[in-house]
């Protein structure tokens, strides 16, 4: 059968095109409404997006028009975030039962800006993944190709969007969790500065490094989407006192005069041939548009992959350690001590991905381990949060592929820990240093090929304007959503 | 360097049962993991302050004033067991072993 693209979806040519057509009345938020409704159930069956899609949207009682934002667009959303009275299971079999008692300080001020909440969006276990194959649901499977992974650990709301139901879904990333599953499914992901977006309702995997971020089909819908959510909060204390984000369009000539870093790393790491294509392609739009490349040292950034796995590591053992059975969770077995009540308890809800987990952050930082692993990782951490400072002194972006190889097959990495950690090493070392940084498809031949763009703290403009302008420009590249029926068998 | 990992305390520490299979197993994949690890010492970090929280700018102070979020029983309705109120727990026997 030949492929389509997806019939008659209201975000085809982007969503400047879905914002207009709204606010022309060519399509009624109700209508929007509808058709993502629709949509998100013909898609889930072989996807597996979705833990649930809603019957009735979850919005706010009445928008004020100048905070309509998102002028009533669905919005689907990752399970990792409260929405207030549904369920929130992290893809964890230990919150199954689990019903948010509030809403996250962002699902509320995306609901007062106009957005209406879709459904709950597939997930690896506690963010812990980059193939969403840890769900206690099963895996979720990439509309580009269904035996392929959407990566990880927003891989439903990557998916979800890529398969036409939602022009926007909100993820969080830690080490790359919105930005490799958005290259995989070929759509635009924004991992905002560190304190950007507030925390509060988010539940916690590393406290140090999450962040919530905006999934959509390009850089504008990104921008609005995190319009609508950004800014300080009084319940997360590490939410930064600037202002809210406002998206400002690019004007012309955007390239010019764009000093842009590539990390020598570039020439040493073995990519895929369509990915290298498709790098080597962007480099040179970007010099034929004015902008000024160079290769820059970056030694340390080859140490960022276990800097940042024993730091989230660490975290995640203290933050995991509320999961006891008592509070949350299942209750344990009976007439035992309390330890074993809690033990049995945890065991049971924990998957395997998240045991390794917790119990590797538990000895990095045990009595006599503290200092050779957790601190000096800590340690390391400032080192490369620096080395980005000194690079941001002299350039405006850094690049880099999103990852070094296009969407891979579910069950290829799932045994092997390291090779799986091994896929976010281009996306950790913005995470650890706290900074902006955006994944965006760029042409490939087969598979959707990720391009990552970096930018100085709070910079989230000028990654946004730069990939806008890239997706609007008559040799940019426009993404556009996967041909269905999809390609590819089912996985199992 | 080969790491040796003590993989019944650290269970016990983590608060997991695990079969004797997941501890061969996991045993295994952790020792790899840190032998993975082992770049880093080679580093040198002499005089670097450890960065725990990348946000350094001070925390604001709110007003100090009482604010109802969720009532109690919200936060009770997702407890395994309760009553009156209340966590309720399996009946616990025995000490810590």
């Amino acid at each position: 059968m030949e492929s389509l693209p997806p019939s008659n979806c209201p975000w085809e040519r982007g969503t400047r095109e879905l914002f207009k057509s709204i606010k022309t009345k060519k399509i009624s938020a109700n209508e929007l409404w509808k058709y993502c409704h629709g949509r998100a159930q013909e898609i889930n069956g072989e996807t597996k997006a979705y833990y649930q899609i809603f019957d009735k949207a979850f919005a706010g009682a009445s928008v004020d028009s100048s905070n309509n934002v998102l002028l009533g667009a669905p919005v689907a959303l990752k399970d990792f975030i409260f929405a207030k009275g549904n369920e929130c299971t992290a893809g964890s079999a230990i919150l199954e039962k689990f019903i948010a008692p509030y809403s996250a300080s962002c699902v509320q001020r995306l609901v007062d800006h106009g957005g209406v909440i879709l459904g709950r969006t597939s997930m690896d276990e506690f963010g812990m993944g980059s193939s969403s194959e840890n769900s206690f649901q099963g895996p979720v499977m990439n509309p580009w190709n269904l035996s392929r992974s959407p990566g990880g650990s927003s891989g439903g709301s990557a998916a979800a969007v890529a398969a036409g139901s939602a022009p926007f879904a909100l993820g969080t990333d830690t080490g790359g969790s919105v930005r490799q599953p958005a290259a995989f499914c070929g759509i635009t992901g924004l991992k905002p500065s560190y304190g950007r977006v507030s925390r509060f309702g988010v539940i916690s995997f590393a406290s140090s490094l999450d962040q919530v971020g905006t999934l959509g089909l390009d850089a504008y819908g990104c921008a609005k989407l995190l319009e609508s959510i950004s800014g300080q909060d009084d319940r997360d204390p590490t939410t930064s006192h600037a202002d809210a984000f406002k998206y400002e369009e690019p004007g012309a000539g955007v390239f010019k005069g764009l000093k842009i870093a590539i990390p020598d790393l570039m020439e040493e790491v073995e990519m895929d041939g369509n990915v290298k294509a498709a790098f080597e392609d962007f480099k040179i739009f970007l010099k034929t548009n004015g902008a000024i490349l160079a290769t820059v040292p970056m030694p340390l950034l080859k140490y960022s992959l276990a800097v940042y796995y024993l730091i989230c590591t660490s975290e995640a053992s203290s933050n995991l350690s509320r999961y006891d059975g008592v509070h949350l969770g299942f209750g344990g077995e009976k007439n035992v001590s309390l330890a074993k009540v809690m033990s049995s308890a945890r065991s049971l809800g924990f998957g395997s991905e998240v045991k390794r987990r917790i119990l590797l952050g538990t000895f990095a930082l045990s009595a006599g381990y503290r200092d050779a692993f957790f601190n000096k990782a800590a340690k390391v951490r400032r080192l490369i949060k620096e080395s980005y400072e000194s690079i941001f002194e002299s350039y405006d972006l850094i690049l880099t592929p999103t990852t070094l190889e296009s969407a891979f097959k579910i069950g290829d990495r799932i045994q092997d820990p390291i090779k799986m950690y091994n896929s976010d090493r281009l996306t950790i070392g913005p995470s650890l240093a706290g900074l902006p940084a955006i994944s965006f498809p760029a042409a490939s031949s087969g598979l959707p090929v990720g391009m990552q763009l970096v930018a100085p703290y709070f910079k989230e403009q000028r990654l946004l304007e730069v990939v806008d302008a890239y997706q609007e420009a008559s040799d940019g590249f426009r993404p556009g959503l996967a041909p269905y029926p999809f390609e590819g068998a089912t996985h199992g | 360097m080969k790491h040796q990992i003590d993989i019944t305390t650290l269970s016990r520490l983590a608060l997991l049962d695990l079969d004797e299979t997941e501890k061969t197993k996991l045993t295994n994949s952790l020792e790899e993991i840190l032998g993975f690890f082992d770049d880093l010492q080679s580093l040198n970090t002499e005089n670097v302050e450890p960065l725990f929280n990348i946000n350094e700018e001070t925390t604001f102070l709110r007003e100090d004033a009482v604010k109802r979020l969720v009532g109690r029983d919200e936060v009770l309705a997702s407890a395994p067991q309760q009553s009156d109120h209340c966590y309720r727990i399996n009946r616990v026997l025995g000490k810590e072993s």
